[in-house]
């Protein structure tokens, strides 16, 4: 087994490189560019590139590549803090679910502008009643004149206010078991009957939002996939949002700098920088392996713990290199508090050590 | 030798108690750590010293003079253990349980504590603690030993495991179930036995460091007089309940200093490294602190008579982290020796160790339900209902 | 002070607090209200369960006032408890002003509040030792900060004054000083520990996920449970300071609190899951506080290695405070 990048892979990880530095170049933050790197120019350059859709079919505006590129691709742009975050959600995990689950319809219709980095997806899943317990959630879709009126409230949808379109899971039978009652649904955000209240979070940024829906029409074929059947879809959907490079990757950049800084002849710093550079190809090899298609269902929630505990690791390792005058002001600080974050967005810790514990251990269900 | 009266100052006592430490320096070399190898080993090494520390009084302060102390509170007691640790030795280890069992019996059962207590610390006897079993350990009021009522007192039959150095004990404290298994934690009673009695059979349990340290007892028809019973029939738990205080706060303390006298071991095996570890050092440091300053504040709590209630669940998190937190640290930062040099059989016995210290007494997992719970006042976990 | 003396004082200062809290910053001047209640006939008598409650209250509902100033003045021995302090830029070393060989002096530090003080005291290098000069805040220049957390009301400083433009106070010492301050940020820090941990118990004894309360659930419990414990263990390490060896006793106590309190903060902003991620919610700018106190006067980290690097030198480890004293005959 070899695991050096054959030649033209490489290739690819270094241009990506060389892109991502120059998109980043001007930013002051380059934290977290996934969530709040949004810039719709450079979206549409990543789309002329083909780094978007990279492995979709060419017919919907894909290009065919493999797994293994579009990982070095996003890995080396997400390193270098490119700002991704106006086509993150839909190239990670929309594009795929409606690949799996989509009519020809809609996977004719929605792709090629996703693959073009023209339009930005948000994610209707949480609701304030429904966090960990998702299956909980209220937000109705009742099917009437043959159109489905979605009825509720959502919240923590980030990118809602610059959104073309929210993936939105709805109940649409209330008499079902809850798992068994809910479907997804393709939303337009211009719609009548949205309203969108940006949420300021710890950073006193606002990418995600309070989304009310009432009495908001969509058509019948605003469906994806089976009618009640979202909960197995929503799976396969959340192994893309959990296991990917995302979540190790989200302060690389901010690391890279610390450690340049750091005091290499204290042990203790160059003990972390030795523990932070395992635990990172170690994690690493865990996306790869659910890159290729190798990893066992619900592995990615030990891929997302790992990944997500290792950036608050560096989030501690940054403001210890950096000394406490870095906590009164500025880039550290702010990554500091937006560390706590990374362990509760995308399915918390504890949910996801409930996952380890009963899909792949085996251990009883409490 | 001298002793102070216990009503002596403080300062007094600490002076003559150093000036005791230094003055037999010659006799106490040897005792700068346990045998790593053997509890049996142990015993035997460290007698003298404990018989001499008996006859010269250190160890009869702080407790009452009718069961063989010198009188004066349980803090006096703290003075010993933690100068002891200061200058560098380790207490005898039979010692240990005399912090757990003590107490309880000079509350619960005087008598018992006036005929046994003066031995146990001279080091002519020594007792165990026979409470979990193969299917009650965290779940402690589920235990099945037996003790049946009749005319001429009390017949045991039952089981029970991980008794710390049961094998070189020749009385037993053991909880048993006096009412029905139905009656959980309300139906079980607490004696002194007598592991001479027939009907006991005693099997030493190899720990993970290659020591006898835990033993297992099978009792079989083995009759006890009345006068076994300590405190009220089907008060058991309560008796636990109070020594677990102690266990807590003073077991807690007396390790503090010996954790203490290993963190300065660290360092002097460090050697010149040591400067540039300061931040681990640091780091152990604050945990030991931690552990110590905590475990002080429930020691003088307990000795003005107050009982801490729930929050004495922290200063038994505080010294599973404040344990571990040094013995790993001298694993991992002399790494070079840790695995192979006969010098540090030492440290690898109680890397072992380390690991029970968050489980012996109570598992920390149980302490932190227990803070949850009855100090936060978050909801009873729901059980399944399965 | 016996329970029912401290309950009373608890009130009064948890109740002054919560109102200047609820009024918002520069609303109201805390230390006049603190001389009016009696403050500094108090801290005669009560020396360290006057400062405990004090600035436990304080941290605990986040006030930021020129209380500290107050402290260090004290022990600094200026009997004019108004004068600001230039506290030491957040580093690694203890001073970050100093008088030059020319005799100027070179300011660089913190204030608290864009202090209203005439006069500020600044601890300063000079030669192998630290002093502290006396001069006018007009001789400082003010520096932006990015506003990690603007509440907090730190200001950075400068200056270059010439010797004549200041004095040098007689008999202080900086280190003295340090350890009260040290001590009054430790309780701070406790007490934002404490109201960050009752916040987010309350938060998860009412939400409810799955059909139960999120208190009910191990991983939750845990969570709370060792932030408690780390509240306690900070709790005791003040009381364990002895008078006799308060600078290191403080500096100890200090590096306790502020690693417990940065913990707890991780933990509560977990347990209350996104709410505990927005601006609105209260429990970031607790996290943002325990922060930059935490850097004041050094930092958890620079004083573990401060510990570390004293064992290093010993040769052993130091016992901090001694064993127990039973009740007074
Ligand atoms: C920055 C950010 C961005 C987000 N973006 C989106 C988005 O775009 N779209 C979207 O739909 N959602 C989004 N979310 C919401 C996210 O998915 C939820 O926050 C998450 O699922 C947790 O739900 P909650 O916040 O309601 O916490 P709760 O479910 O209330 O959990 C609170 C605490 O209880 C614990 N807990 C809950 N249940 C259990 C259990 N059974 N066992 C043990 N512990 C438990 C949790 O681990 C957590 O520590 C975002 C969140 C954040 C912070
Ligand atoms: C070195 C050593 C010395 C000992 N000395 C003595 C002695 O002298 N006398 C004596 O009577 N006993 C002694 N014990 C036994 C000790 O008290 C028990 O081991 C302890 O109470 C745990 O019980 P258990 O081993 O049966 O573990 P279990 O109860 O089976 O627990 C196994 C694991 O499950 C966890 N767990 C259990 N219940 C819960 C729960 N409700 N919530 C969350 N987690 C849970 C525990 O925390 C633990 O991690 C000793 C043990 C050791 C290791």
């Amino acid at each position: 087994m070899d695991f050096a990048w054959p030649d033209e892979i490489e290739a690819l990880r270094c241009e990506a490189l060389e892109v991502g530095r120059a998109a980043a170049a001007s930013l002051s933050i380059r934290e977290e560019s996934w969530v709040r790197g949004f810039d719709r120019d450079f979206s549409r350059q990543l789309g002329e590139r083909g780094w978007l859709g990279m492995t979709w079919p060419r017919e919907v505006g894909g290009h065919e590549r493999t797994a293994l590129e579009r990982f070095v691709v996003t890995e080396a742009l997400i390193s270098t803090g490119a700002p991704l975050a106006a086509t993150w959600v839909g190239d990670r995990q929309i594009g795929p679910t409606l690949l799996a689950n989509g009519s020809p319809e809609q996977i004719a219709r929605y792709l090629p502008p996703m693959a073009a980095g023209e339009v930005t997806w948000s994610l209707g899943m949480s609701e304030p009643d429904a966090g960990s317990d998702l299956a909980s959630l209220r937000t109705r879709a009742v099917e009437r004149d043959g159109a489905w009126v979605i009825e509720g409230q959502k919240v923590w949808t980030s990118f809602a206010a610059v959104a073309d379109h929210c993936y939105l899971v709805a109940r649409t039978d209330p008499d079902a078991p809850p798992h068994a009652g809910m479907s997804e649904f393709i939303v337009h955000m211009d719609a009548p009957g949205i309203t969108v209240a940006p949420i300021r979070d710890i950073t006193g940024e606002s990418h995600f939002c309070e989304v009310v829906f009432d009495g908001v029409v969509l058509p019948r074929d605003a469906l994806v996939g089976k009618e009640n059947g979202s909960w197995q879809q929503l799976m396969r959907q959340l192994e893309h949002e959990r296991g990917g490079i995302d979540r190790l990757m989200s302060n690389r950049a901010l690391y890279e700098d610390a450690r340049a800084t750091a005091d290499r002849s204290n042990p203790t710093a160059a003990q972390e920088i030795a523990a932070i550079e395992t635990m990172y190809r170690i994690v690493r090899l865990a996306v790869i392996r659910e890159v290729i298609g190798q990893a066992p269902p619900g592995f990615s929630a030990v891929t997302k713990i790992l990944g997500t505990e290792l950036e608050q690791r560096i989030a501690q390792f940054v403001a210890a290199t950096a000394g406490p005058a870095a906590m009164l002001d500025g880039r550290v600080s702010r990554a500091v508090v937006y560390a706590p974050a990374y362990t509760i967005q995308g399915g918390t810790s504890a949910i996801l050590r409930n996952v380890i514990g009963e899909r792949l251990l085996g251990l009883p269900r409490r | 030798m001298s002793t102070a009266a216990p009503s002596a100052g403080r300062t007094e006592l600490v002076e003559q108690l150093d000036a005791w430490i230094t003055g037999h320096a010659d006799l106490l070399e040897a005792h700068r750590e346990h045998d790593p190898r053997s509890v049996e080993q142990t015993a035997e090494n460290e007698r003298e010293l404990q018989r001499l520390l008996f006859e010269d009084g250190w160890t009869r302060w702080g407790w009452p003079e009718d069961c063989g102390g010198l009188g004066g509170d349980a803090t006096n007691r703290a003075v010993l253990y933690d100068r002891m640790g200061a200058h560098g030795y380790v207490l005898p280890e039979l010692l240990g349980v005399v912090e757990t069992l003590g107490p309880m019996l000079i509350e619960f059962a005087r008598p018992i504590a006036q005929a046994h207590l003066a031995a146990l610390l001279r080091g002519d006897e020594m007792w165990c603690q026979g409470f979990s079993e193969p299917n009650a350990g965290s779940d402690l009021a589920s235990l099945r030993c037996k003790a049946t009522q009749d005319d001429d007192g009390f017949v045991v039959n039952g089981q029970k495991i991980w008794v710390s150095l049961g094998h070189v004990a020749q009385w037993c404290v053991l909880l048993a179930r006096t009412g029905s298994q139905e009656s959980a934690h309300r139906g079980i009673s607490m004696f002194m036995v007598d592991m001479s009695l027939p009907g006991i059979e005693v099997r030493p349990i190899r720990y993970a460091n290659g020591r006898n340290e835990l033993s297992e007892l099978f009792f079989s028809d083995v009759r006890l007089p009345p006068e076994a019973l300590i405190g009220e029939a089907g008060a058991g738990w309560n008796v636990a309940m109070y020594l677990l205080q102690w266990e807590r706060g003073m077991y807690a303390w007396q390790r503090q200093a010996w954790l203490h006298k290993r963190l300065d071991d660290l360092v002097v095996g460090l050697g010149s490294d040591a400067g540039a570890q300061a931040d681990r050092l640091g780091d152990v440091y604050l945990d030991l602190a931690s552990l110590r300053a905590t475990c002080a504040r429930t020691v003088a709590a307990l000795a003005r008579g107050e009982s801490p209630g729930p929050e004495i669940s922290v200063d038994k998190l505080l010294l599973g982290a404040g344990e571990q937190s040094v013995i790993d640290a001298a694993i991992e930062l002399l790494d070079a020796d840790m695995a192979l040099s006969p010098e540090a059989a030492g440290w690898r016995s109680d890397y072992f160790y380390a690991r029970a210290a968050t489980i012996y007494g109570g598992a920390a997992e149980i302490q932190r339900g227990i803070i949850a719970q009855r100090v936060l006042g978050l909801p009873r976990e729901v059980r399944s209902g399965r | 002070m016996d329970a029912e003396t401290r309950e009373m004082y608890r009130k009064t200062l948890g109740g002054l607090m919560r109102r200047v809290g609820a009024e918002g910053a520069g609303e109201s001047d805390v230390v006049a209200e603190l001389r009016e209640l009696g403050w500094d006939e108090l801290t005669v008598e009560e020396p360290t369960e006057s400062v405990a409650l004090l600035f436990e209250e304080q941290g605990a509902a986040l006030v930021a006032s020129r209380a500290l100033d107050m402290v260090v003045a004290a022990a600094l021995g200026l009997d004019d408890r108004s004068v600001g302090i230039a506290y030491p830029e957040p580093g690694p070393t203890n001073v970050t002003s100093a008088i030059n060989d020319d005799g100027r002096l070179t300011i660089a530090g913190l204030l608290l509040g864009a202090s209203e003080a005439a006069e500020i005291a600044v601890p300063a290098q000079a030669g192998t030792g630290v002093v502290v000069a006396i001069v006018s805040r007009g001789a400082l220049s003010v520096v932006e900060m990015e506003g990690f957390d603007d509440a907090a009301g730190f200001t950075r400083v400068t200056g270059v004054v010439e010797a004549r433009h200041y004095r040098l106070l007689d008999g202080a010492a900086w280190a003295v000083a340090v350890a009260a301050g040290r001590r009054a940020l430790a309780h701070e820090l406790v007490g934002l520990a404490s109201h960050m941990i009752d916040r987010a118990a309350g938060y998860v004894i009412e939400r409810e996920q799955f059909g139960r309360p999120l208190g009910t659930f191990q991983a939750v419990q845990h969570r709370l449970a060792d932030a408690y414990t780390g509240l306690v263990a900070a709790r005791s390490v003040l009381a364990a300071i002895e008078p006799d060896d308060v600078l290191f006793g403080s500096l100890v106590a200090k590096a306790v609190a502020g690693r417990a309190a940065i913990r707890a903060a991780h933990s509560c902003t977990q347990v209350t899951g996104a709410i505990g991620c927005t601006w609105e919610y209260e429990l970031h700018r607790y996290l943002r506080r325990t922060h930059a106190l935490d850097a004041l006067l050094g930092s958890w980290r620079a004083l573990r290695k401060a510990i570390g690097q004293q064992m290093a030198e010993d040769g052993h480890a130091a016992r901090l405070g001694s064993a127990p004293e039973g009740p007074a005959a």
